[in-house]
């Protein structure tokens, strides 16, 4: 029996895991800058999400166990039908690029001379049994992913111990001021999860908004710490490099396995998988909550996460089609809309019902 | 089951379907050599020659397990696709173990190595190097030891560190330095030459100094002396063993090994001259000696070591600093680390900075442990 309840555990661990993702995966444009800046603005960007996350929070202890878009679907459908469509939207850029990191994640790494119809064909299977299985079958898969992860990340630590330079550090907070909100705004833009939180919320028993300080602390920390690794082992060399953290497990030598590039290939080539099915899953639970019921919603994840791998094909053969996308989203405001958005209309139709009772 | 077997056989089956290369398709390089000569790139590849599987012993001189090949081109790439039709063989530089430039190939160093970094194509931990000459002559020696001739440049790089004689630097290493303000980085030099009884021709291989190479282009030579200060402003990561120095010490000679070597680096701006403390710590051991009980005369040998530490590092620093205005060793992370704002004062203007500034070395040397004497 296909089962869509997860825990606290294994939503943290499927959010951080799919906010990381984001960062050893970067698209054209989006280098890690050398510098000081980097951790300042890291930093920052997650003290805006957990104030951006905040008020969905408070308004949770409302809803009781159902999903806020739900309860505002209850009262009214012209509001939640609004909400749906915004999100929808906006989910469905966030799969398509997801679609487009892991692309150019995979070709620009080892599969570089593989035609691009193979991987999507291919991701594009294991999308759909993902989804097929259900929320628990992928988050017990990112548990795993997550482990395989960590276990990377402290044989790079261990392996490159003696390359790391503290003195490549140096004690400015910001070099570049003029700078700093825009990198700021840039890495909390990122942080589309916020999504996948709202939207599957109802899926996760026990005391659900603990999930949120958790999945934020964690990603936090591995984001400081890759980025301490790339400016302590590269110096100079990580505003060069495209995928500076595989360039991390290239370089690591293990005595059993050499190079673990390998490894990092599996955990970010699988990481992207989740979290497509991740936003397929958000998308089911929003046209659930705001649209449609029974089968209908059912099918409408794998139509979505078909329709969102082929745009992401789009994008990759037709990039013209992808930039002003990424100019709105990276601007961090339809991310911030929908931290107010939400929120608000579920105050107000929570209010008004019990103002009725 | 039965899903588990159905997915099992779909990959068995359809996998013939996928466009592949045999592995006796690719020549796998182990080490590649990079020379310019009237326009031309020519690059001379050491690969794998996997139809010497019937070879009496590894190194069989009648089927050699590595084969040397050079293809000729305009850039870097055309003269890889030029070997890879020469050869028939689809060119696979990633498990290459050593590059060598030769001295007029130095200019295309930052080139060569982004493309070998950006496409990920490269090993990051392959040995980078310089060749007095040409690289080809380099990759053409034969060597009678080794399973190939790259182990043992590979392994001459190695002990040549250890015994003080030059510092090795990885891909990834020469990349970062030649993101730096002024460029600059220094390579091992290799240098052919006949008569060696090592090799199945006579031509042998040494380690002749270092190159430097700033600004994108070969600017000088290093002595094996300045190289051994290069190690030690510039300690490298995975040595153990850091390197060996002789000493003259009563009348005879003192053979020590140096480890822990680190440099502690101070700077100061004042009146438009940056000042440049340079302490050098280290610990060491006797390793032979011919001085009748060494290990009373441990504060004597401690002197006279600091004092050749000094003079390495001063020979490095006069000819790269000083003279080139080459921040070989990473002194600019050092003063940025030590007083940003003094880094803001001095970055734009970093070379000739370099050239002016006043550099005062010192060194702790301490014979913690004595030692094996031999």
């Amino acid at each position: 029996m296909i089962n869509n309840k997860i825990g606290i555990g294994g939503a943290a661990v499927l959010l951080a895991l799919s906010r990381i993702f984001t960062e050893a995966s970067p698209l054209p444009g989006e280098s890690t800058e050398y510098g000081m800046q980097r951790f300042t603005a890291v930093a920052l960007s997650f003290i805006t999400a957990f104030i951006a996350y905040l008020p969905l929070l408070l308004v949770l202890e409302r809803t009781g166990g159902s999903s806020p878009l739900g309860a505002v679907a209850s009262k009214s459908k012209l509001l939640s039908g609004f909400i749906g469509v915004i999100f929808s939207v906006y989910l469905f850029f966030c799969a398509a690029e997801t679609g487009l990191r892991s692309y150019y994640y995979a070709s620009g790494t080892v599969f570089d001379s593989a035609p691009a119809s193979y991987f999507y064909v291919f991701v594009g299977a294991a999308l759909l049994f993902a989804v097929h299985c259900g929320l628990e079958a992928v988050s017990r898969t990112g548990v795993i992913v997550s482990a395989l992860f960590a276990a990377l990340m402290l044989l790079i630590v261990f392996t490159l111990l003696r390359e790391i330079r503290v003195d490549r550090l140096y004690p400015v907070l910001a070099e570049k001021p003029e700078r700093l909100t825009a990198d700021t705004v840039r890495e909390f833009s990122r942080g589309s999860e916020y999504l996948i939180f709202a939207a599957l919320c109802g899926n996760i028993s026990g005391k659900r908004t603990k999930a949120v300080p958790v999945y934020l602390g964690v990603s936090c920390a591995a984001i400081l710490l890759m980025t301490f690794l790339y400016n302590t082992v590269f110096g100079k060399l990580t505003s060069r490099l495209m995928f500076p953290f595989y360039t991390l497990s290239s370089i690591s030598d293990t005595a059993l396995l050499h190079r673990i590039n390998g490894i990092d290939v599996i955990v970010w080539v699988m990481a992207g998988l989740l979290r497509l099915a991740l936003f397929a899953f958000a998308f089911r639970a929003v046209v659930r909550d705001c649209f449609l019921s029974g089968k209908a919603a059912d099918i409408s994840a794998y139509v979505f996460g078909i329709a969102a791998l082929t745009v992401s094909g789009l994008f990759t053969a037709y990039p013209v089609l992808y930039e002003p996308m990424k100019r709105i989203c990276g601007s961090g405001i339809p991310l911030a809309a929908s931290a107010m958005i939400l929120p608000a209309a579920v105050f107000v139709c929570t209010v008004n019902r019990k103002a009725a009772a | 089951m039965k899903k588990i077997l159905a997915v099992i056989l779909v990959v068995v089956m359809l996998s013939g379907c996928v466009p592949h290369t045999e592995l006796e398709r690719l020549a796998i390089a182990e080490a590649v050599g990079v020379d310019f000569e009237n326009g031309i790139y020519t690059v001379t590849v050491q690969y794998f020659n996997t139809d010497s599987s019937g070879g009496v012993t590894a190194v069989d001189s009648t089927a050699p397990n590595a084969t040397v090949a050079e293809g000729r081109g305009s850039t870097i790439e055309s003269a890889l696709e030029a070997l890879s039709y020469k050869t028939g063989r689809s060119i696979t530089i990633g498990a290459a173990a050593v590059m060598v430039f030769g001295e007029s190939a130095l200019f295309a160093l930052e080139d060569a190595l982004r493309l070998a970094v950006s496409h990920y194509s490269g090993n990051l931990r392959a040995e980078i190097a310089a060749a007095r000459g040409k690289a080809s002559d380099v990759m053409n020696v034969r060597f009678k030891e080794g399973n190939a001739s790259v182990e043992k440049l590979e392994d001459m790089l190695r002990n040549a560190e250890e015994l003080g004689l030059t510092r090795r630097i990885t891909m990834y290493e020469v990349s970062e330095k030649l993101c730096g303000e002024t460029k600059s980085v220094v390579l091992p030099l290799f240098q052919a030459y006949g008569g060696s009884e090592l090799t199945e021709d006579g031509s042998g291989v040494i380690i002749a100094g270092g190159a430097l190479c700033t600004g994108g282009k070969f600017t000088d030579e290093l002595t094996v002396r300045e190289m051994s200060g290069l190690a030690m402003l510039d300690p490298a990561p995975e040595s153990i063993r850091n390197c060996e120095m002789t000493l003259s010490y009563m009348g005879g000679d003192t053979r020590v090994m140096l480890y822990k070597v680190k440099p502690h680096i101070t700077p100061q701006y004042d009146g438009g001259k940056l000042s440049i403390d340079i302490n050098i710590t280290a610990d060491c051991k006797i390793v032979s000696t011919n001085i009748s009980e060494p290990y009373e005369q441990s504060e004597g040998i401690e002197h006279i070591c600091a004092d050749e530490v000094c003079s390495r590092s001063i020979g490095l620093i006069s000819r790269t600093f000083t003279d080139n205005g080459a921040d070989v060793s990473g002194l600019g992370y050092a003063i940025r680390a030590h007083s940003p704002e003094l880094w803001s004062a001095v970055a734009n203007r970093y070379r000739d900075i370099l050239r002016s500034a006043e550099y005062n070395i010192t060194a702790d040397i301490r014979m913690e442990r004595y030692g094996v004497v031999r």
